[in-house]
């Protein structure tokens, strides 16, 4: 599929958000944005025939259209917000395309009631200093632990081949959200996920992963425009630095 | 919410099988026929929990009899069988439960399912 025809096809969705919830950081992923990650991926065959995926937080439906436009077997839609998701099931059957899309109104926990969970089960056995042939062993153990992560989200781990997602960066009440919502994404992906996150942690962003037993590489480097999300901004808008990473969860080595 | 998407959903119930798969208690159903592609039934095949499917589909049959009977088991080499390959590829793609709920076979707790969209949003006290 050319870009110029997969972008033009997201332009001409019909619907944004009325009423966008800041709370939520809802913004539509553009279809430049939506048209770079869709091809990066099926490239790589991570979408497209043969292949199932999942929008985490799927708001508008940008980046479900974009793996259904490429014939993605399967695209499984979530959202928190049912505005949204009816807005994106619109968008959706407005295009009449012939890929399943199916629409999920579930809810990834907040950072509040799910941290000590997660950082209990993967900090408290304390460790003797690994040796090369005890590497594989503990990072499969840590794999595991995602994969019996309660995240809120009621969907089996390991379900689809790969996960999109665009997620909240997180305000100050809320902040790890992008975080949280990664590590949900590589327990519902068996192959690989595609995250954006802001550049300024991507250090940080490294050593979690490294923790999970997972590692990612960036596979762009792009510029948000995002709208005015936090309260004590001034501008209405402001460009951050993003980085779109790609998560391979295949890789066996660390 | 087609039959795909219920062979995804699990209740979550600290962590055992308990919570898969789900009960269906369907209101309205609605088939919205489609070509048959073999291809891409033979290609999801694989990535389904063939037990759930089996079992959703007996309990839609309760409120559509129309529905296919599936065997209890996939045989060998589907590919070969090409009316189970059609009736798979229909209860899979083409049956929308548009009104009803999910029933965690452990809690019994409800999920509602308006307009084909599940609501597996889970209460404060729940997560």
């Amino acid at each position: 599929m050319k870009r110029k025809h997969l972008e033009s096809a997201l332009s001409s969705i019909q619907r944004e958000f009325p009423d966008p919830k800041i709370t939520l950081e809802q913004y539509p992923t553009s279809p430049s944005l939506t048209a770079s990650v869709i091809l990066v991926a099926l490239e790589r065959g991570d979408l497209g025939p043969g292949t199932t995926a999942l929008d985490l937080g799927c708001g508008t439906g940008m980046l479900t259209l974009g793996c259904a436009l490429v014939e993605t077997d399967l695209v499984l839609a979530l959202d928190c917000d049912p505005d949204a998701l009816q807005l994106a099931k619109e968008n959706f059957e407005d295009m009449e395309l012939e890929t399943a899309v199916e629409w999920i109104h579930a809810q990834v926990a907040s950072v509040t009631s799910s941290t000590t969970k997660v950082s209990n089960k993967s900090n408290n056995k304390r460790r003797p200093p690994p040796k090369t042939n005890t590497i594989q062993a503990s990072t499969l153990e840590t794999r595991q632990l995602i994969a019996e992560d309660e995240d809120g989200v009621l969907l089996r781990s390991n379900c689809v081949d790969t996960v999109l997602t665009n997620p909240p960066f997180g305000t100050k009440q809320n902040a790890g959200m992008d975080l949280r919502f990664l590590r949900t994404a590589c327990r519902l992906a068996r192959r690989t996920v595609y995250s954006f996150h802001k550049t300024s942690t991507r250090a940080f962003l490294q050593q979690q992963v490294t923790a999970w037993g997972y590692s990612f590489h960036v596979v762009a480097e792009m510029q948000f425009d995002l709208p005015q999300v936090y309260k004590f901004h001034k501008d209405k808008s402001r460009d951050i630095a993003v980085d779109l990473i790609r998560v391979d969860l295949t890789c066996t080595e660390n | 919410m087609r039959l795909l998407t219920h062979n995804y959903l699990q209740s979550n119930v600290k962590g055992t099988e308990e919570g898969y798969p789900l009960g269906i208690v369907p209101e309205t159903v609605e088939i919205e026929k489609s070509p048959v592609d073999r291809e891409l039934l033979l290609s999801i095949l694989p990535k389904l929990n063939y037990d759930a499917v089996h079992q959703a589909v007996a309990q839609l049959r309760l409120h559509c009899s129309t529905l296919p009977k599936l065997p209890s088991t996939l045989p060998e080499n589907i590919s070969n069988d090409e009316n189970l390959v059609n009736d798979l590829y229909f209860v899979l793609f083409d049956v929308h439960v548009k009104n009803g709920c999910l029933v965690c076979p452990a809690t019994q707790r409800k999920f509602p399912i308006k307009d084909g969209i599940p609501n597996m949003i889970l209460h404060e006290d729940e997560i």
